[in-house]
């Protein structure tokens, strides 16, 4: 049931302009921004950074609510790293006599936590308005010149659709066979580990047995569809990049180099 | 290289097995305690050639490396999963697989115990320098060598070994069945 | 009552945005020794409601209980009902994973306790009862038989428990129409020689007339229809309108009856032939030759 889930990932179909970006694009971007945002080391930059992902966020129609939920896993994370700086860097005040709290660590802290939450928002833009199959074909899109030196874009492409699509499907096999095997008195639940991990054996030797059976299956359909590789395949849906496309990048561009720019302009 | 679909079925099987596994520890820790990642990892190299292996594992890290959420812990999935010190342990199981593989091909007990040392040490070697690396440089939390070995090797190399050596087990039920039921059609 | 299921609803993952109701207040019983079918388009929750009656899923509302128990139980007395109404799901040979036949059997009573010469037994009579040679096949690997084999020793997997009710998902589910005969045959026989109480969940008209005396009808979740199968049988739209297509046999017995013969829904081709000798051709004389 919740393999629908994985594999729409943290997707949200909206129609938005950045929804219909293509997705070679909005990949270069992000790596692009991930890039400069290691690179920046003034708060001015951030503000250019965090001010480019409020528009695009806003032109995504995405509500703020998606980024506090992507940002929630990490928070004690950011939380440790906020305190670590703060008690323990070199010079500070000491207070309470053995503990010593410093400033400039708060400071030095609450830069790093600002950059890790950009990053966050940065690749959540990315994942909530760019849906696993795009992915896919956008990796493979930008990935596909290197096929001139032998790297198989189009097979590792295919190759995630595929696993993609087994993964669902082996969810609800498990649980079909898991099932079976209770129906037949197998208690998956009770038990100490050794029997527990014995208990596992009905379950996982028939969902192997019938996984490889599915994908000779799937192969053998492959086959028969006189499917040989990405050689001279044709796509239905063709990646084309449109004027809104040129456009994204060059303001992209153009915020990264500026907020890294922008510490000697102001010097 | 050019790949079989038969291949490219095996690989894409291998990857969807790697995230059903990281999922069912998510969502299930009722039923199953512990990740059951690495046990797929080493039953890759057991049922599959080396290169399926290597490729079904890369494959894996890379749906997760999308951004699509099929790590085992939070934030599960994203380019910022390489922040994470235990990033090291994904890489190891892009080289445990294949070590596993290549040398589980003698099926003697010796040559298997190489294949589950190799594995072993394929995905800790990686893991334990990522993890010192990773606190040490970019995360501003450094910690010794010693103590990485302490919190990253020696709580979880136990159960990883034993999950190997179930792998192994179970890689050995599996397989007649698969000649046989493969066969017979 | 063997039987009870009173007021059950379920809903699939409750509380999240992916709910999914699949039962509505759904209520029948099953007596010992009858043969119910339980039928309905895809998704009309047939398996759901099948799933319950052992125990796999609880109901969020309402209860089942089987032989005096509630199905809310744990421990030995669920093993009980699980032993009780064995369930024989859709494609059971993807479940199979012993090394031998014998143990593939042999699986379902070891868990329940059962050993020694008794569980030699009962994997002895499963096997034959579904017709296969105990002697030639209990050593041989399941995954190296035919495929009308590999669903009886699954089967007979389940019927090792001895249970006293047989639930069957689809039980002919890919066969071809001489595994398909012999299945039913084997099921019927199941019946009336040892005592099974038998219920069918299928939407296979043909295999629901050649077994079920009792027809429960689902759609979307609910019970529509709850009487004989020649009550359902005999009225066409009600069937097209649960979505249940009529047999040829079936569809030649209505186009009969618009032409105004008053044909009874036949089960069987030759309980038409019969219909047709007494309300068809009792109409019409052979011509005689004029001398």
């Amino acid at each position: 049931m919740f393999g629908r889930n994985v594999i729409i990932g943290q997707y949200i179909p909206l129609d938005s302009a950045v929804h219909r970006l293509d997705p070679r694009s909005k990949l270069l971007v992000v790596a692009l921004g991930i890039v400069t945002l290691f690179l920046v080391q003034s708060w001015i930059s951030f503000l250019f950074l965090a001010a480019f992902c409020g528009i695009l966020a806003a032109v995504a129609r995405l509500s703020f609510r998606y980024f506090l939920k992507s940002l929630r896993p990490l928070w004690i994370l950011l939380l440790l790293t906020l305190v670590l700086h703060v008690f323990f860097t070199q010079d500070g005040v000491v207070l309470f006599g053995f503990l010593r709290v410093s400033f400039e660590g708060f400071i030095k802290g609450l830069f790093i936590v600002v950059r890790l939450a950009l990053l966050v928002v940065v690749t959540t833009i990315l994942t909530l308005t760019t849906s696993p199959i795009e992915l896919t074909d956008g990796m493979e899109g930008l990935l596909s010149p290197l096929k001139k030196w032998g790297f198989p874009a189009h097979e590792l492409a295919m190759m995630m659709t595929i696993a993609l699509r087994f993964i669902p499907t082996l969810l609800e096999e498990a649980d079909r066979i898991m099932k079976a095997q209770m129906a037949r008195g197998v208690d998956f639940e009770s038990g100490g580990l050794l029997n527990r991990i014995r208990g596992l054996v009905p379950l996982l030797v028939p969902l192997f047995v019938s996984a490889f059976r599915r994908a000779e299956d799937l192969a053998i359909a492959m086959e028969s569809r006189c499917y040989r590789g990405g050689v001279g395949r044709t796509r239905l849906k063709v990646l084309r990049f449109a004027p809104r496309d040129y456009l994204f990048l060059c303001s992209a561009f153009s915020t990264f180099v500026l907020s890294l720019g922008i510490p000697w302009i102001v010097r | 290289m050019s790949l079989s679909p038969f291949s490219m079925t095996r690989v894409a099987l291998f990857a969807a097995l790697c995230v059903v596994a990281a999922v069912t520890f998510r969502f299930s820790s009722g039923v199953v305690p512990f990740s059951l990642v690495p046990f797929v990892v080493f039953l890759a190299g057991f049922l599959l050639p080396p290169l399926e292996a290597f490729l079904s594992m890369l494959l894996y890290l890379l749906l997760g490396l999308s951004g699509l959420p099929v790590f085992a812990t939070p934030p599960f999935g994203g380019p910022l999963y390489v922040l994470r010190p235990t990033f090291g342990f994904l890489l190891g199981f892009v080289l445990a697989a294949p070590g596993v593989a290549f040398l589980s091909k003698g099926k003697t007990a010796r040559r298997i115990a190489q294949a589950i040392g190799a594995g072993m040490a394929l995905l800790y070697l990686p893991g334990i320098l990522y993890f010192f690396f990773a606190m040490n440089v970019f995360l501003g939390k450094p910690v010794g060598l010693w103590d990485t070995v302490r919190i990253a090797f020696i709580p979880f190399a136990g159960p990883d070994l034993v999950k190997a050596f179930f792998a192994y087990l179970l890689a050995r039920q599996i397989l007649p069945r698969l000649r046989q039921s493969l066969h017979s059609k | 009552m063997f039987i009870l299921v009173e007021n059950v609803s379920f809903t699939y993952l409750p509380n999240t945005p992916f709910a999914v109701q699949a039962l509505c207040n759904v209520s029948f019983a099953v007596e010992r020794g009858e043969s119910v079918a339980i039928l309905g388009r895809t998704g009309c929750g047939k398996s759901t409601l099948v799933q319950h009656l052992n125990g796999l899923l609880i109901p969020q509302e309402g209860r089942v209980v089987v032989d005096g128990v509630d199905t809310r139980v744990r421990g030995a007395a669920l093993r009980e009902v699980r032993r009780k109404v064995g369930l024989v799901f859709q494609y059971p040979e993807d479940q199979m994973f012993e090394e031998s036949v014998f143990r593939e059997v042999a699986f379902a009573p070891r868990n329940m306790g059962v050993e020694g010469e008794e569980l030699e037994n009962r994997v002895r009579w499963a096997m034959t009862v579904v017709g296969l040679d105990y002697d030639a096949l209990k050593d041989k690997s399941p995954f190296e038989l035919s495929g009308g084999q590999m669903r009886r020793v699954a089967i007979a997997s389940i019927l090792s428990m001895k249970p006293e009710v047989l639930v069957l998902d689809e039980p002919t589910a890919g066969l071809d129409p001489q595994g398909r005969t012999m299945l039913l045959g084997k099921l019927w026989e199941l019946r009336k020689q040892w005592g099974l109480t038998i219920i069918l969940v299928s939407h296979n008209v043909e295999d629901v007339a050649r077994i079920a005396e009792r027809v429960v009808v689902l759609d979307k979740g609910k019970i529509v229809f709850d009487g004989s199968v020649r009550e359902f049988f005999a009225d066409e739209e009600r069937m097209r309108q649960c979505g249940i297509i009529p047999s040829p046999l079936l569809q030649a017995a209505f186009l009969l009856r618009r032409k105004g013969f008053a044909i009874h829904p036949p089960l069987a081709p030759f309980d038409f032939y019969l219909e047709i000798k007494e309300k068809v051709l009792a109409g019409k004389r052979p011509c005689s030759v004029e001398m």
